[in-house]
């Protein structure tokens, strides 16, 4: 749904290399939502979150120039934020971790949830593994295939398929009472 | 009947819709005949409600201004540690400031001087003028004859150094490594704190005052065109911005506004001759660089250490005093370059 076509992308990626930022601005303002989305639901903080993304752009655009473009430019550039974002992971103590100063930044479908479920559910992911929450928001917030969350993460679409499986009985133990 | 792995990979490729036709049939033909099966389809399919309940996010107004404005800056340091390799490759985004480049150092480099420059003459010159201002010429001329009474006589300035040299100092290598202040250097905000006490305090000590009481500094600020930049709606909007108090209240900030070093640059003649030149107080008054002014990343820039270090060391001092400052800062070519960077 995020998507537009990988010619556009393709010509806004070489436009860019060829100098021209007004392209690499459109690339910015057509994945800024997904990608904000997909470190605000990893790190669970709208500042990080922010950081998190702009540093992504900022990295994307300094290594263009390795960028193969046989590839997909949202697998390329999502993988390098799900880096910034482990990375942001990394650093933080385990109490920040859980601390459930949750994003509260949000589309009508929060609108629609109440508060409190909705930071269940955030609390919820931020108690998965880091490897675990990527292919939760990468499937759920993004809409990727398995091949393309592999892309993302850089594994294979089998170890997505097992992540993802491992992920959601973990969710469904905390969030609707699943037995272990 | 329990649920073997498969079944379970087979229900999620369902929840998924990554099935082909005939896993599809296997899958639903296991909902349809197993209750577990059917239960575990159930769950996984509420789970996936909740999850997909969360939506999107948005990301903040003018998020993709800040990014651009983040790749301005670190495609600006990038220029200036560029080795001859690295030219040699294809890619050159940026152009747009790459035309800045000239022979000596690049303009990366004095663009990130001017900034630092003009970000360093706005402080001292919003303290004299007073915030705010009643208007332009009463505020900036009354507020400086306050301080007439102890003077620092142009000799005593020793201006020996070029803008050049600073731009060349291990200083200046590291106020450009440091994450805050480059970022600053190539984002948007200003404003408010400049009323506030401790800033006030900061600047008051008599030294810093003598420095900005000398005759040349004051007829500088009563020049028109100033008195006009300083009472120009952008650039009193931006002093209203609320984290550049807190910045200004560093201990690091107050520091280097009050070294000796910056206090005998001040007191030059070509940094008076500087803030007169009508194209700086043009450009000061640019809106433009009142947005670069208001931003929450330059409060936060200017009380980084690397800023303050800059401004208190002699290189810094030395180079604010210098003929080439005068040149660099008032040109038409420099006012542009600040407004290229802050859009």
């Amino acid at each position: 749904m995020y998507f537009p076509s990988e010619q556009d992308d393709a010509t806004l990626v070489t436009r860019t290399l060829a100098g021209d930022q007004d392209a690499f601005e459109a690339l910015v303002q057509r994945y800024q939502k997904v990608l904000f989305t997909v470190a605000l639901r990893m790190l669970g903080n709208p500042d990080d979150a922010k950081d998190a993304t702009q540093t992504a752009f900022v990295r994307a655009y300094e290594r263009l120039s390795t960028f193969d473009a046989q590839y997909r430019f949202f697998s390329w550039i999502y993988r390098i934020l799900m880096n910034e974002c482990l990375n942001v992971l990394r650093g933080r103590r385990p109490e920040d971790e859980l601390s459930p100063a949750l994003a509260t930044v949000g589309g009508p479908f929060e609108a629609a949830m109440s508060s409190e479920r909705r930071t269940q559910i955030q609390a919820a992911l931020l108690r998965l593994t880091p490897d675990h929450r990527a292919v939760v928001v990468l499937r759920h917030f993004v809409g990727l295939s398995y091949d393309e969350m592999g892309d993302a993460l850089g594994v294979p679409s089998k170890t997505v398929k097992s992540r993802l499986h491992s992920a959601r009985q973990r969710l469904g133990e905390l969030l609707l009472g699943w037995r272990a | 009947m329990r649920l073997t792995s498969e079944d379970d990979a087979l229900l999620q490729g369902l929840l998924d819709g990554t099935l082909g036709p005939a896993e599809r049939d296997a899958a639903e033909r296991l909902v349809a005949t197993n209750g577990d099966a059917r239960r575990r389809a159930a769950e996984l399919s509420e789970l996936a409600r909740l999850l997909d309940g969360l939506g999107g996010a948005e990301p903040p107004v003018d998020f993709s201004v800040q990014v651009m404005q983040a790749v301005a800056d670190a495609h600006t340091h990038a220029a200036i540690n560029r080795t001859p390799e690295i030219t040699g490759r294809r890619f050159s985004p940026g152009a747009r400031l790459s035309q800045l480049t000239d022979g000596g150092f690049g303009m990366g480099k004095k663009l990130m001087w001017g900034m630092v420059a003009t970000a360093a003459v706005a402080l001292v010159v919003m303290y004299i003028a007073g915030y705010p201002p009643i208007d332009g010429a009463q505020g900036t001329i009354g507020a400086a004859k306050r301080y007439q009474a102890d003077q620092i006589a142009p000799a005593d300035v020793k201006v020996d150094d070029s803008a050049q040299a600073f731009v060349q100092s291990d200083v200046f290598d590291q106020l450009l490594k440091d994450p805050d202040a480059r970022q600053m250097l190539a984002s948007p905000s200003f404003r408010g704190a400049l009323a506030s006490p401790e800033f006030r305090n900061a600047l008051a000590n008599s030294g810093f005052k003598a420095a900005l009481a000398s005759p040349d500094f004051i007829r500088a600020l009563s020049n028109p065109e100033f008195s006009k930049a300083l009472a120009s709606a952008d650039f009193r909007q931006a002093l209203a911005s609320a984290d550049f108090k807190a910045a200004l209240a560093s201990p690091s900030l107050r520091s280097a506004l009050a070294s000796p070093e910056l206090r005998s640059a001040l007191a030059s003649p070509d940094f008076k001759a500087a803030l007169a030149n009508p194209d700086f107080a043009k450009a000061l008054a640019s809106a433009d660089f009142s947005r670069a002014l208001a931003s929450a990343d330059f409060a936060k820039a200017l009380a980084s250490p690397g800023f303050a270090k800059a401004l208190a060391s002699p290189g810094f001092a030395k180079a604010l005093a210098a003929p080439g400052f005068v040149r660099a800062l008032s040109s038409a070519q420099m006012a542009q370059a600040l407004g290229a960077v802050s859009r």
